[in-house]
């Protein structure tokens, strides 16, 4: 399956709250906090709900509050995409 | 006693998207009813609505915001910012809380909870936005101003059907009253969604009529029922030594208000408290019913209650003695909307020395003892304006507003 993208993560945190928009997609990105980059915890449990639906990958609540950036969410989804 | 000023307005109305196109377009007569768009409303025994058309909230508030919020809740968003702009305040330049948000609500986030269950049903609940768990909410609004303008001060909502726009705002003033310098208050509704249009139809208070200029006839013998509308209207309250400290400009006081609640039908021989709410909202203001220069009547439409306030006005000021209109004739009622979009028409009335029309209601009972301004603007020197509004369950509220001298 497709992997998940940082473009892609950014087009779904946009859609569900995360206020991203203008942000270029540069590979610091990947690590800086949720926080810095405008998503709070409800938009993030907006976008696992949007992953769950579009690419079948189940973040639990409680796992998805506690990534804290970019790289940590995207190694997740596509570490659960390979198994 | 502290007095308490109004130094923005931010309005938006079926009949205007912003506070000069509402006041021109009430002005002159142009309505914002006409056939209900949101939906096909055909088979529904309810077909007119004061809907706002042309709102692109892309426009007017922040991209983060869409998923997040109910069209009521942008709405109240763009009138909040418009009447902070208009205001000229900036909330930064005041204490950590020295600002705060009271606002009314009566139908919260109807359209937006209407989608989500619609998920809810044919997706399961996976497919449920987790901003529903907060964009139904009543209180929704106040947050949302709040967080968006870091008004961090006293922070609540009121509901009561229509008289909750001016408890919000009499609450307000207590805030300011108790120290918070600089208050935005006010109401937004907004519920033309098929599920909210059904809740609408069963209150029973509907109009039929398909003719957008005899639907909702105020006071009129032909009186057969309302008109709901969306919107409503965010005013900027401030502590008036401190407004004229800065040079803000004053569009007047808000210089009384008092809520009361009608008896349990059927359980008590005393009258409806829309009387008493009047008398003391004139009382609360220092002034006596003489003083009153004109009267925004809450205007039900339905003809017996439009028979109560006509009585309680006669009573309360004698037959004919002040001015009444309900300019909300162009707009529908607009539930928590309806009574600051009022307050903002007294104000504006006061200033340019002029009394909207009723539109469209002709033919007034004689019984009624009313003076109602009909078909024409009605030029008067104002100084003091009382505005009603009552809610469904027994709600009654009044505020006075005053001008402010220089």
């Amino acid at each position: 399956m497709q992997k998940l993208s940082l473009d892609d993560l950014f087009d779904m945190l946009k859609s569900c709250g995360g206020d991203v928009a203008g942000l270029a997609t540069t590979p610091e990105v990947m690590e800086m906090p949720f926080d810095a980059l405008g998503c709070d915890s409800l938009a993030l449990l907006e976008t696992a709900a949007l992953i769950r639906r579009e690419l079948g990958v189940v973040i639990p609540d409680d796992q998805v509050v506690e990534m804290s950036t970019p790289r940590a969410l995207i190694d997740f989804v596509n570490g659960s995409l390979v198994d | 006693m502290t007095a308490v000023v109004v130094t923005g307005i931010g309005v938006i109305a079926p009949n205007g998207r912003n506070a000069s196109e509402f006041w021109s377009a009430t002005l002159s007569g142009r309505t914002g009813i006409g056939p209900l768009t949101r939906f096909d409303a055909t088979s529904h025994p309810a077909v007119l609505a004061g809907q706002i058309d042309g709102f692109d909230p892309v426009e007017q508030i922040p991209r983060k915001l869409l998923p997040q919020t109910d069209v009521s809740t942008q709405f109240a968003l763009a009138a909040a910012a418009e009447a902070l702009a208009d205001a000229n305040v900036d909330p930064a330049r005041f204490s950590r809380y020295g600002t705060g948000v009271v606002t009314s609500n009566a139908t919260g986030g109807f359209a937006f909870t209407h989608r989500e269950f619609q998920k809810l049903w044919t997706q399961g609940p996976g497919a449920v936005s987790v901003y529903e768990s907060f964009a139904w909410f009543y209180a929704v609004n106040t947050g949302q101003i709040s967080i968006r303008h870091g008004l961090r001060g006293p922070g609540c909502v009121l509901v009561s059907e229509q008289a909750g726009g001016l408890d919000a705002i009499g609450n307000a003033r207590r805030a300011i009253r108790l120290g918070t310098p600089v208050m935005v208050t006010g109401g937004v509704d907004s519920s033309f969604d098929p599920w909210g249009w059904a809740s609408h139809v069963s209150s029973g208070r509907l109009s039929r009529g398909r003719d957008p200029e005899r639907a909702y006839l105020p006071f009129d013998v032909d009186a057969n029922g309302y008109v709901p509308g969306e919107g409503g209207a965010l005013l900027v309250l401030e502590e008036a030594s401190s407004a004229r400290a800065r040079s803000a400009r004053l569009y007047g006081e808000i210089a009384g208000y008092a809520a009361t609640f009608d008896p349990r039908p059927g359980s008590s021989e005393r009258p409806p408290g829309l009387r008493r709410a009047a008398e003391l909202a004139v009382a609360d203001a220092g002034l006596r019913p003489t003083d009153i220069d004109v009267v925004f009547a809450d205007g039900s439409g339905v003809r017996n209650l439009d028979a109560v306030e006509a009585a309680a006005l006669a009573d309360l000021f004698g037959p004919g003695r002040v001015p009444v209109s309900a300019p909300k004739a162009l707009t529908g009622r607009l539930y928590a909307g309806g009574g600051p979009l009022d307050v903002t028409t007294a104000l504006l009335a006061i200033r340019d020395g002029v009394i909207p029309a009723t539109a469209h209601t002709s033919a007034v009972p004689a019984s009624y003892g009313l003076d109602l301004v009909l078909r024409e603007p009605r030029r008067a020197e104002l100084r003091s304006a009382l505005v009603l509004a009552r809610g469904k369950g027994g709600f009654n509220s009044a505020v006075v507003v005053r001008c402010t001298d220089g």
